[in-house]
């Protein structure tokens, strides 16, 4: 419309003035709380002992240990839950998306069943009824199943964890060599030396867990001592993810086959692929490459809903960190602002890609 | 049927082996899932007396417990003015059967900014001789809608506000404006509302804050606008340079263009990402239990808790589970028919 004049920069700089008169006034009413509540700001806490215990972590981790290690333990939860949901989600969205496709009508109808019920009802309510009836149908450690050294009850699954001794890292170490090998050498010599090579491996890994240490669980009075927990937070929380954003991904899923011309499905029968071949080869990668913009948005999706942890009690970043170390240290500003810019790089980081994939060439609709 | 005619039904149902997989799984969900399910809800549930003893649903419970589910601790003699509230709302849907005031964004915006002013004021009472009733005692189905049609009604024009701003020539608008919704688009929810319980008194100049229900009312608006104003954005990004064009050549400025022939084809062409973003709000209000505030899921899970009715959580979470399903389901397919109509009347290539 108008060119830039002389109205346009005041209009800016009282934009500026603006901005900064409030943010100036925020920080300092905020400064003068915390001073009013003895809390000294900073990051220097993430070195103090954090003093409690974290029911499920992939690195070591005790109550001596601190603030910061407590931060990266649950940020490896939070990562391994929305990577497992994001594997499963994927797969059952696709089998809903070949489903709501299908020539026939009941299966058509089944897969809208499921995508309508599961997004029209909150993920909240799906994971707490999840929950509850799991935790309902699970016994109390005094009767819990035991099965081939694995423990269940309704504090978790727990299963013989291995240590591993030097003679099976050996085995293992041989075991990795040999697919090495294969991979680059013998994987075009004939069916002999591919039998073989199976034979060895099977041997290998034979010995490597024979020669591993097993640390049974077992009863010890009303807890459950040794051995490797899977607490039912976690396999709860992974299903229900993976059962809500499968909804999602199975209509983007969908979409993408939609948007591959009929005629490409119709040249495969043609060249007498068959139905399952052409859908494996022709359709399938084209129908991927049109739904992975939107799919990327639906995998950030998962990570950012992984934060419902903390309704369930799973130690997740937002619970282990927004939670119990906001409560504990009262550092509210620095705790919620890592734990946002952690969720905001892992979005961003995401976006990012995308528009990449985007502009190079290789997604969107083709006509 | 004969064997032949059974095989060449499931030759029609399953022409290839991935369907026929398919099609197997389901059937063998199916009958491993119905018969215990109506077993459950049906032919082994308790409908009435005061206890249960079947080994099958208890209906009894969400009898007990349901106007706890709709209103919370709302004290019973005063709920006549939730259900006038409600009523209120419900006008306000009814006007949509208007044709003209359907498809006019601004206006409907208008009335329900209205009818929710009077919704709080009914709710909250101190007002008009009305008795006051604390937020901590809101709660229920009630909670849940004056939180989702309250972030609605603050989001749209807030978030038209946003996607002006990523849309105008200042940079440093432009700037705040992506900002702003990139920032919030980028975090969950519960972060969200973590920073608006938690870090939003500190920043505020008087003492004791505000209550918990206005923070998170805050907490869930902020969120509401910046996928409000994607909404609007995109919907801003598929019109036609030419409608720019055509209304600087009319020599409309740039509040009169955008009054007059912009926003009025913007927001048309928006209101099914509208609506399907009011239904992602209404389900995601239930996340307000995690701080606090309970809303029907917060009520279901503090009943099923409960030791006098232990073991019943299935029947809560089924209740809570239909409510908004029906809910959402119906303003679906609402959105689906707006769809339909907008696409027919405007006569346009989508």
């Amino acid at each position: 419309m108008r060119p830039p004049d002389r109205r346009a920069r005041s209009v800016q700089l009282l934009i500026y003035l603006a901005v900064a008169a409030v943010a100036i006034a925020a920080a300092l009413f905020a400064i003068e709380t915390l001073r009013a509540r003895g809390i000294k700001a900073g990051f220097g806490f993430l070195w103090n002992t954090a003093g409690f215990d974290i029911g499920f972590t992939l690195i070591a981790f005790d109550a001596t240990s601190s603030y910061g290690l407590a931060f990266l333990a649950a940020l490896l939860n939070t990562l391994l839950v929305s990577g497992l949901a994001i594997v499963l989600a994927t797969a059952i969205g696709l089998v809903v998306a070949v489903a709501r496709l299908a020539p026939i009508p009941a299966i058509r109808a089944a897969g809208r069943t499921y995508v309508e019920a599961v997004r029209n009802t909150p993920l909240l309510l799906q994971l707490l009824a999840l929950y509850f009836l799991v935790l309902g149908a699970l016994p109390p450690p005094r009767q819990s199943f035991t099965f081939a050294g694995v423990l269940v009850n309704n504090r978790g699954i727990f299963v013989p964890a291995p240590s591993i001794t030097a003679a099976a890292g050996y085995a293992l170490l041989a075991l990795a060599a040999l697919a090495i090998v294969y991979r680059l050498y013998l994987r075009r010599a004939g069916p002999i030396v591919a039998g073989l090579s199976a034979a060895a491996a099977a041997a290998l890994g034979a010995a490597a867990l024979w020669l591993m240490q097993w640390d049974l669980p077992a009863l010890r009075g009303l807890n459950v001592r040794g051995g490797m927990a899977l607490v039912p937070e976690f396999a709860v929380l992974v299903t229900a993810l993976a059962i809500y954003t499968a909804a999602f991904v199975a209509e983007t899923f969908r979409s993408g086959f939609l948007a591959v011309p009929q005629g490409q499905g119709e040249a495969g029968l043609a060249l007498g692929l068959g139905r399952a071949r052409t859908l494996r080869l022709v359709v399938l990668p084209q129908a991927v490459r049109a739904a992975l913009p939107p799919l990327a948005s639906q995998y950030v999706n998962v990570i950012k809903a992984s934060s419902l942890a903390a309704a369930v009690g799973f130690p997740d970043l937002m619970q282990v960190f927004g939670k119990t170390t906001l409560n504990q240290t009262g550092q509210a500003v620095e705790v919620i602002a890592m734990t946002m810019a952690v969720y905001l790089a892992i979005s961003m980081a995401v976006a990012g890609a995308t528009q990449l994939y985007e502009r190079s060439g290789q997604g969107g609709a083709r006509a | 049927m004969s064997a032949t005619g059974v095989l060449r039904l499931w030759r029609r149902a399953a022409p290839d082996r991935i369907s026929a997989a398919v099609l197997l799984l389901g059937l063998l969900l199916l009958a491993l899932a119905i018969p215990p399910v109506m077993r459950w809800a049906l032919l082994d549930a308790d409908f009435a007396g005061p206890a249960c003893e079947g080994r099958g649903a208890c209906w009894p419970f969400v009898a007990e417990r349901l106007p706890q589910f709709l209103y919370g601790y709302y004290p019973a003699p005063l709920r006549w003015r939730l259900h006038l509230g409600g009523l209120a709302l419900l006008a306000w849907c009814a006007l949509f059967a208007i044709p003209g005031f359907r498809r006019r964004v601004g206006p409907a915006t208008a009335v329900l900014a209205a009818v929710l002013a009077l919704g709080y004021a009914l709710a909250a009472g101190g007002v008009l001789g009305l008795q006051p009733v604390e937020a901590s005692l809101w709660g229920g189905l009630f909670v849940t809608l004056l939180l989702s049609f309250t972030a609605m009604a603050v989001s749209l024009p807030a978030g038209i506000a946003l996607a002006l701003a990523r849309a105008a020539r200042n940079p440093v608008l432009r700037g705040l404006a992506s900002a702003f919704v990139e920032s919030i688009r980028g975090v969950p929810l519960l972060a969200i509302l973590f920073m608006a319980v938690v870090l939003l008194p500190l920043f505020l100049p008087w003492q004791g804050g505000i209550g918990l229900f206005a923070r998170v009312v805050v907490g869930l608006c902020l969120y509401a606008s910046a996928y409000m104003a994607e909404a609007v954005r995109g919907a801003l990004n598929t019109l036609p340079q030419g409608q720019f064009d055509a209304a600087a050549a009319l020599g409309l400025g740039y509040r009169r263009a955008m009054r007059l022939v912009i926003l009025p084809q913007v927001l048309r062409r928006a209101i099914p990402n509208i609506i399907n973003i009011f239904i992602q709000i209404l389900k995601d209000t239930t996340l307000v239990l995690i701080v606090g505030v309970y809303d029907l899921l917060g009520m279901v899970q503090l009943a099923v808790s409960d030791p006098k009715w232990l073991g019943h959580a299935s029947e809560g979470f089924a209740f809570a589970g239909l409510v908004f399903f029906a809910i959402c389901f119906t303003i679906s397919r609402v959105s689906l028919r707006v769809e339909r109509l907008l696409g027919a009347g405007e006569g346009r290539a989508a």
